[in-house]
């Protein structure tokens, strides 16, 4: 049985072999201990992440 | 024993070339007999065309005779990473997917070092698609590290960093995404500047993340670098991203003065789980700028704990969108260890990516403030020593590096001792698009010579039948 991240990718269209998904796991795995604690850090959700750049014409 | 050119600076040769001491065909001659003897070994160049730099070492030298001499460049052989558009020629990023790309037009700061009379020797391998630190690269062959060849030489600009090192090119121009400019030159013992984000165009440079990407020198002197950023810098229309800060003449601010500066010291990221000779060599570096009349100030920024965070959320996500179509097409044209970064990129989420970004702002305001108080930050370079090529240990090498990524910040690496006969990076961080200061620091320290003059020992052998 594959894992979450697995049937994830699969549902997305993207190939994931048993091999593969052994791997992918314990990548994610990974990932998610980076965000450990994150949500006592980051800032209030009005904090402006991205910029809306304007282009004028010349 | 006296060098030969091709182990010469660009600021040694450029006046021997301006007077007519020193001709661009034999220098690039010099460089090119190097390539043919010793890249075999080294395996930095994807290709070079011995003709066609003859060639334009040719025209250079024609230029010059009839008195059009452009500048500090002209003449001067460069290989560049295999990441950047040459027009009419091919470039393949590494992969095998764009093995025969060709560009109709040249990346911005080609044609900027094009029309500087630059004479290009060819193309420099990398890691496939620059989503890596090793340059082991399964469709070009691995790179290796000139002063222990079973070592990798860093990356992704690992060409680069091992053909500065082993004199098979003047200087070169990396790209540095989460320390691919940094990582190779600590490996290989040169320099390695990332400048500040915006700086540099990219117009004509194939992505890995958008807003993490910087071009940047490659040398073997913190003056080549400030010379070659002095020529590739500005803004550019076909790059929105590069921001309309004058240029500034880098070179000016060497003066190797730091009396009365402060050098800030981030402990609890940057010199956590750091090898301890790495450690060692970084001190005292920190202790002989002291000795020149620099102050230090231990200085915190806690939104460093989550900068790893960032960087994979941001490269991933960005990353993982560029090659969204031919992961699900042709999976098995990619690299076995970039096919499987490639496809997790594809799981991360709008919130991951966008908490980056948040994380990223927090983080350039913590910068921002401690800049308030020194001028520079000092680092290392690589937590560990180059390993050898294929050990798994190569996956965590940009923990220091990538925070200047995420902040846009520039950031230098210099070559601060040698340890178990592989070259010690020392990283210098400044504000934004004060390189002046950070490559004036770099300068100051590098008149310490911590090399002592030492090059690879294979070419010092090699060299003497050349």
């Amino acid at each position: 049985m594959k894992s979450a991240v697995s049937n994830l990718l699969i549902s997305m269209g993207v190939d994931v072999n048993e091999e593969e998904a052994i791997l992918l796991e314990s990548r994610w795995e990974e990932l998610q201990q980076l965000k450990k604690d994150l949500d006592q850090v980051i800032p209030n959700p009005a904090d402006i992440a991205l910029r809306n750049v304007v282009m004028k014409e010349k | 024993m006296s060098k030969e050119l091709a182990q010469l600076s660009i600021s040694e040769l450029a006046p021997m070339l301006r007077e007519r001491e020193v001709s661009p065909v034999e220098l690039t001659q010099s460089v090119i007999n190097r390539v043919k003897a010793l890249d075999k070994e080294i395996n930095s160049y994807v290709e070079y065309n011995e003709e066609k730099a003859v060639e334009s070492a040719k025209k250079a030298e024609r230029e010059i005779i009839n008195g059009e001499y452009k500048g500090a460049l002209h003449g001067i052989p460069m290989a560049l990473k295999d990441i950047l558009h040459i027009k009419g020629e091919k470039s393949a990023f590494g992969s095998k997917i764009h093995k025969d790309f060709i560009s109709n037009e040249d990346a911005t700061v080609v044609s900027k070092l094009k029309s500087t009379g630059v004479v290009f020797t060819g193309k420099l391998n990398m890691h496939e698609y620059a989503w890596g630190g090793t340059t082991n690269n399964p469709h070009f062959g691995p790179t290796r590290n000139p002063w222990n060849l079973e070592k990798i030489p860093g990356g992704s600009s690992g060409g680069s960093g091992a053909a500065v090192a082993a004199d098979l090119t003047i200087a070169s121009l990396g790209t540095d995404t989460g320390g691919s400019i940094r990582m190779p030159a600590a490996a290989c013992g040169i320099v390695g500047l990332k400048p500040t984000h915006g700086r540099v165009s990219k117009s004509g440079c194939f992505p890995l993340s958008w807003s993490l990407d910087h071009i940047g020198p490659m040398t073997k002197t913190v003056e080549d670098a400030a010379i070659l950023l002095e020529y590739i810098s500005g803004y550019d229309a076909n790059d929105p991203t590069t921001v309309s800060v004058p240029v500034d003449q880098y070179t000016s601010y060497l003066t190797g003065d730091i009396k009365g500066k402060v050098i800030g010291i981030e402990e609890d990221y940057f010199f956590h789980n750091v090898d301890e000779k790495i450690e060692l060599f970084v001190r005292k570096a920190i202790d002989q700028m002291e000795a020149m009349g620099a102050k230090v100030e231990i200085v915190k920024i806690p939104s460093l704990k989550y900068a790893q965070f960032a960087e994979m959320m941001t490269c991933y996500a960005e990353g993982g969108t560029i090659h969204a179509k031919n992961i699900r097409e042709r999976p098995e044209d990619f690299g076995e260890d970039i096919r499987l970064d490639v496809k997790l990129a594809q799981a991360i989420s709008s919130t991951d990516y966008l908490q980056a970004q948040q994380v990223r702002n927090m983080m350039k305001r913590e910068f921002a403030k401690v800049f308030e108080k020194v001028d520079v930050l000092l680092a290392p370079m690589l937590p560990i020593l180059p390993p050898d090529i294929g050990d798994l240990s190569a996956n965590n090498l940009g923990v220091f590096s990538c925070p200047a990524n995420l902040t846009g910040l520039p950031a230098i690496s210099l070559p601060c001792g040698m340890s178990e006969g592989l070259p010690v990076g020392l990283q210098i961080i400044g504000p934004a698009f004060e390189e002046g200061k950070v490559l004036n620091f770099a300068y100051a320290y590098e008149k310490t010579n911590p090399l002592k003059g030492m090059k690879p020992p294979f070419l010092m052998e090699l060299n003497k039948s050349l």
